[in-house]
């Protein structure tokens, strides 16, 4: 049965009711605000990894290339038995060529790595710095797909024109 | 079916039943007042005219004076009259004469319990009238002008009998009677009443409702005047009498800021729900934006893949490929930054994670400055070099330590 409220629960229930309102206004609109600011975040971060991602796939063209030069110009390990023996070989003929000493190389078996197969020389030298310059200047060029892994020169305390040099030489072949 | 501003509405009281007029226009009768409200357009206001029964009416002789002091005169006729606080009364007169230091009025007054069986009426629809005038007034109003005339007719079934003088009514009287046996039997004690009470005894004529008709006979024998038929009553005729309740008056105001509150509310919520409707919207469009650049992300993401596995690749043959990576290259810069040829190396070691050179210099100033150098280069500037102070030596040179990571 419906009973008509008296003044008292009129003033009541309006202020209950108040409460509600501005109470879930409040919860809206923080809700909202909240809400509102995490996708303005997202939707920044999106557009500038966006942009950066455009800005890379604009080099795409020259990943591709480069990718193809890769394929063409590293060399595929033929035998593994014997491609130490070669790299030792052309730093030998190198340093004979440059008047650079040889001393205590060490072959490596092959080190099959994600991205090459890594035949590894180490050597020591003993020479000028200028011939040691020449050879290493020869040794590395970008077709021949040889990094130093390691390198270390000292002088020679007792000769200053004299320098040590102990290097870790590596041939990196395209992996299998 | 929208009111018209300028049409009036009003709700009579008919022999039997109510009728609906708009201006002189009769629309409807309905048995009930509560069917015959209904019947009004909604939110047009209406003027009411209240049967004769409920109301307490007399002829009044008092001092010819203004007509604010006859209304103290009258209201303590009331008073005098009816069981009440004049606080619960409503009434109402009209002037009939002025003549010989007198006035004659004619009042119409009740007490609020009787207007509760209209009220409870008007409070159920939530509508209550602008005006409340006695029915017996329009019917006055019909008469024609300048003439005593005697009227009979029936409102609610209750015979009325009135003196019209000059279209108002100069006295009223609602007769016990209910039909012409009756009213033979009733009229003639009432006109010694009428003549107890002043009011004029000749009339022009005799005006009746076709339904009391069967009494024009009583009325021809006591009665010198010419019977004819009641004209039309219309409630078109501004009255002087208005017996507008207070209480009415109260409630149709609050009902009204009610409805004007209901309106303000209503439109306030709307314009909070737009406002809700236009952030969920905004939400949903930037949220819309969101996917769209998520779709176009994960659109480009195979083609990133490729690419960076790639540059990967690449990068990790580096040291092999890359002439920026060879240890020749990293001595000749080393070498460029030399501030003179009495500095020099002494040690120089390159490993994957970073580079170290050991040198000599002959004052530490120079080793310093070399090291300012090498941070300054900008073919370096991909390094992070870090030295320590130099290093005094027997020899009184400096030597020093740079360390590089890529």
């Amino acid at each position: 049965m419906r009973r008509t409220l008296s003044s008292r629960e009129k003033t009541l229930a309006m202020i209950v009711g108040l409460i509600v309102f501005i109470g879930g206004t409040y919860v809206l609109g923080e809700t909202y605000v909240s809400k509102r600011a995490t996708v303005n975040a997202r939707i920044v971060a999106q557009k500038k990894q966006l942009r950066s991602m455009h800005e890379l796939l604009d080099q795409g063209a020259l990943w591709a290339q480069r990718e193809q030069w890769l394929q063409a110009k590293q060399p595929h390990l033929e035998n593994a038995d014997t491609a130490g023996v070669q790299l030792l070989d052309s730093v030998r003929e190198l340093a004979r060529r440059h008047t650079v000493l040889l001393a205590n190389p060490t072959i490596h078996p092959p080190d099959p790595r994600p991205n090459c197969v890594s035949v590894v020389l180490e050597i020591e030298t003993k020479s000028p710095w200028a011939p040691l310059v020449e050879l290493l200047q020869e040794l590395q060029t970008p077709e021949q797909f040889v990094a130093l892994e390691s390198a270390h020169i000292s002088v020679d305390p007792a000769d200053p024109t004299q320098v040590f040099g102990r290097f870790k030489i590596a041939r990196w072949y395209a992996p299998n | 079916m929208k009111p018209t501003p300028d049409v009036s509405y009003c709700l009579t009281p008919q022999a039997e039943g109510w009728a609906v007029w708009r201006d002189a226009q009769r629309l409807h009768i309905a048995s009930t007042l509560a069917e015959a409200l209904g019947l009004l357009p909604v939110a047009s206001r209406f003027e009411f005219a209240v049967p004769c029964h409920p109301l307490i009416m007399e002829r009044l002789r008092l001092p010819a004076t203004e007509r604010d002091e006859l209304a103290g005169m009258v209201q303590l006729q009331w008073e005098k009259a009816l069981p009440y606080s004049p606080e619960e009364i409503t009434g109402d007169f009209a002037v009939l004469e002025t003549a010989n230091g007198e006035t004659v009025v004619w009042s119409a007054a009740a007490a609020h319990d009787a207007w509760r069986e209209f009220g409870d009426t008007w409070s159920g629809a939530n509508r209550w009238p602008r005006r409340v005038a006695p029915y017996v007034c329009y019917v006055a109003a019909a008469c024609p002008a300048e003439e005593t005339i005697l009227v009979v007719y029936v409102e609610q079934g209750h015979w009325v009998v009135a003196v019209v003088e000059d279209r108002r009514p100069g006295w009223v009287h609602v007769m016990s009677a209910a039909d012409a046996a009756g009213f033979a039997a009733e009229f003639p004690s009432l006109t010694l009443t009428m003549g107890l009470d002043g009011v004029p005894n000749s009339y022009a004529r005799v005006l009746l409702s076709p339904e009391v008709i069967g009494c024009e006979a009583a009325l021809q024998s006591a009665v010198q005047a010419p019977v004819e038929m009641l004209p039309l009553v219309t409630p078109v005729t501004e009255v002087d009498v208005n017996l507008l309740p207070s209480l009415w008056q109260v409630s149709s105001q609050q009902h009204r800021d009610g409805r004007a509150w209901r309106k303000r509310v209503l439109l306030a919520a709307a314009v909070y729900l737009f406002f809700v409707a236009a952030a969920a919207v905004d939400l949903f469009v930037l949220q819309h934006k969101a996917s769209g650049l998520e779709a176009e992300l994960n659109a480009q993401r195979p083609a990133l893949g490729l690419l960076q596995s790639r540059r990967a690749r690449f990068n990790s043959l580096g040291a092999a490929i890359d002439s920026h990576r060879y240890a020749i290259e990293l001595l000749y810069l080393l070498n460029r930054c030399l501030p003179g040829e009495s500095v020099r190396f002494t040690e120089f070691e390159q490993m994957p994670q970073q580079w170290r050179v050991v040198g000599e210099a002959p004052t530490a100033s120079l080793a310093i400055e070399y090291l300012s150098r090498l941070k300054r280069d900008p073919d370096l500037s991909g390094n992070d070099i870090t030295a320590d102070p130099p290093r005094l030596l027997a020899n009184e040179r400096a030597q020093f330590q740079v360390i590089g990571k890529p």
